[in-house]
């Protein structure tokens, strides 16, 4: 059976707040560009107020572009990185941005905006990306998310990964969400870091150390997302068949299984960088107009609930040694 | 230049190619035998039964005779289209299956249980005859995708963990070695990674761009390899080479090659799960081919599998 667009409800939820209080983006440019596009389409729907930081060049640019909105717009010349990253801080301190689009900022200005003692700033430790598909043949939104870096997960960053998989569901008003902690097959491999720390995870959920999560790990692609195979295989478990989020052990996975579901499956992306209490909408080099709407709607759905998390208390130090026994 | 719609008369386009292929090759050098060890799944014993129905196989179970009899009787696996060699235990199974199909130039290999990494452990162990020195396997899904060409591979899936730039390497020859049994004259390679550039804080990508110079720099024209190249810049029209050469046509990758057995385990159950292509997985590398479906793989996928074997084998005999 085909399903629906899962972004269909936060599009029309992003158009019904415009009715209300309008939220307002930032974005970091140094030149006009796929992000800038984007914005200008969600300024033009009334869905958002934007404000743009960045060079002086590009400012009569962005005036010209958005002579049709000049309201709800604000340009902010500074092209010090550093500085750019403070005032998004300063913004977002203050809650005057509901969400950011990441245009020009480098991963090392985005780790520096949100690796702060601030909890204004930051919501969990550790940063994640994240990208939320709906594709024609599962019948709910499918998150994928692995580490920010390059490197691959530790068992530290696959707690931090877990976490934002839990407040990205609860975002998105799922209350205990179904996480699979990917692999390539269903058992811990002999010589597989990886699969030791899902086993490690696992059993703290056992031990009810984590709740309001169902987990389950290691779990290869398909027990996590097809129930044909979780019959044929006999499997029971909470999460097999009917995976909510997936957490992957390096970027590369997550990479490829969203770009194989989005070039193969038909499946639309939104990409978020999770970190702070706002999210950070990423925009692939060949995106198309209706991802920069699914990516600003969604975000914008997310942000409020980001704004007011706690942040929790479960595996604040973990240790995986402690648990593995 | 060197040009797939010149030499287009052996090339396969398609999984019914892969099928019809199987079926001329069957004609020419008579059916292979396909051995199943330990006692089927269900879902094996179907596959099998398809191959079986089509002429393409005869096969032997290996395993305990009354369990197997019950599946076969079960799904009604016509009674002169196998046999049974006994064997209760399991190890001792896959080490009997290994002896018939060496002696036979006309074997191949289906495992049989759900376990596909126990029954590698018995193929791999010391009493084991399976594995000769230099032998390197690979598992290699070939996926049908008519938007954008017809076929393309996937490696490795399932078998090597952590590849190193050595085992990079190999994977990619017998990726290509399976590629030319297909009718690919020219051969593109695509080393998946997240980014398209190498950088230092990414070993993976590193690693990626050594294979690529060494490759391209070995010398045959009609191999190029492209990488480390994010997925959706490898299946462009024009994506591989990315520089205009006067030797090679510039096409979508005809191969990917996975950084890591989570990407290329994950990348083809994807693939196959819910992007619904048809595929046809093979481990390459060794003296029999084998057919190896992942659990949760329809029987159909099982048959394109076994009449890949087929055709590998076929060829390995030819040669």
């Amino acid at each position: 059976m085909e399903s629906a667009d899962h972004f269909a409800a936060f599009v029309q939820a992003a158009g019904e707040s415009s009715r209300t209080r309008v939220p307002t983006i930032a974005v970091v440019a140094n030149r006009w560009n796929r992000y800038l596009d984007a914005a200008l389409g969600a300024v033009a729907k009334g869905w958002v107020n934007l404000r743009v930081i960045g060079q002086d060049a590009l400012h009569q640019e962005c005036t010209q572009r958005f002579s049709n909105h000049p309201s709800k717009f604000e340009f902010f010349s500074i092209s010090n990185p550093r500085k750019q990253t403070d005032q998004l801080r300063r913004w977002c301190a203050a809650s005057e941005i509901n969400t950011i689009l990441q245009g020009d900022l480098t991963d090392t200005q985005i780790s520096r905006m949100f690796t702060s003692a601030d909890p204004c700033a930051t919501l969990e430790e550790g940063i994640a990306r994240a990208c939320i598909l709906s594709i024609p043949t599962y019948p709910k939104p499918l998150t994928i998310i692995g580490p920010f870096g390059p490197e691959k997960t530790t068992f530290d960053t696959m707690v931090h990964q877990m976490k934002y998989g839990f407040h990205l569901m609860n975002g998105f008003n799922v209350d205990k969400p179904k996480v699979a902690l990917l692999s390539a097959m269903d058992k811990v491999g002999i010589d597989d870091l990886h699969t030791y720390n899902c086993r490690c995870l696992l059993s703290m959920v056992k031990l009810e150390q984590i709740p309001n999560l169902h987990l389950e790990g290691p779990l290869s692609f398909d027990t996590a997302v097809d129930p044909g195979t979780v019959e044929h295989l006999g499997w029971k478990g909470p999460v097999a068949g009917q995976a909510d989020v997936l957490v992957v052990d390096s970027r590369q996975t997550r990479s490829v299984i969203a770009l194989t579901l989005t070039e193969f499956g038909k499946a639309k992306a939104v990409r978020i960088i999770l970190g702070g209490r706002l999210p950070v909408v990423i925009l692939n080099d060949g995106s198309q107009a209706v991802d920069g709407q699914n990516g600003i709607a969604t975000a914008l759905s997310l942000s409020s609930y980001m704004k007011n998390a706690e942040p929790l208390d479960w595996l604040t130090h973990p240790e995986p040694i402690d648990y593995a026994w | 230049m060197v040009n797939d719609m010149e030499t287009s008369d052996s090339l396969i386009r398609d999984i019914e190619g892969v099928l019809s292929a199987a079926d001329d090759a069957v004609a020419q050098f008579g059916s292979a035998q396909l051995i199943v060890a330990p006692d089927p799944s269900t879902r094996v014993a179907e596959g099998a039964r398809l191959a079986a129905e089509r002429g393409l196989v005869q096969v032997t179970f290996v395993g305990d005779k009354k369990k197997i009899t019950a599946e076969l009787q079960n799904i009604g696996f016509p009674r002169d289209r196998y046999k049974i060699v006994t064997v209760a235990d399991e190890h001792q199974a896959i080490l009997r299956a290994v002896n018939l199909g060496l002696k036979n130039k006309n074997s191949i290999f289906l495992p049989g249980g759900n376990s596909v990494p126990k029954f590698f452990q018995h193929l791999f162990s010391r009493d084991s005859a399976f594995l000769r020195r230099g032998d390197f396997l690979s598992l290699i899904g070939v996926m049908e995708y008519p938007e954008r060409g017809g076929l393309f591979l996937v490696s490795d899936v399932g078998l090597v963990p952590d590849p190193t730039v050595e085992q990079g390497i190999l994977i990619i020859n017998n990726a290509v070695s399976l590629a030319r049994i297909l009718g690919k004259q020219t051969v593109r390679v695509a080393l998946l990674a997240f980014e398209g550039e190498a950088t230092p804080s990414s070993p993976t990508t590193m690693a990626e761009r050594l294979i690529q110079k060494y490759l391209n720099e070995k010398g045959d024209p009609t191999i190029i390899v492209e990488g480390p190249i994010r997925l959706e810049h490898a299946i462009l029209d024009k994506a591989i080479p990315s520089k205009p050469s006067d030797l090679l046509e510039q096409g979508p990758a005809d191969i990917m090659v996975a950084s890591n057995i989570h990407v290329g385990n994950s990348m083809y159950k994807a693939m196959m799960t819910l992007c619904k292509m048809k595929s046809a997985p093979i481990v390459v590398g060794g003296r029999v081919p084998i057919a190896l479906p992942s659990s949760s793989e329809p029987a159909d996928n099982i048959l394109n599998s076994i009449a890949l074997s087929v055709i590998v084998r076929h060829s390995q005999r030819s040669r």
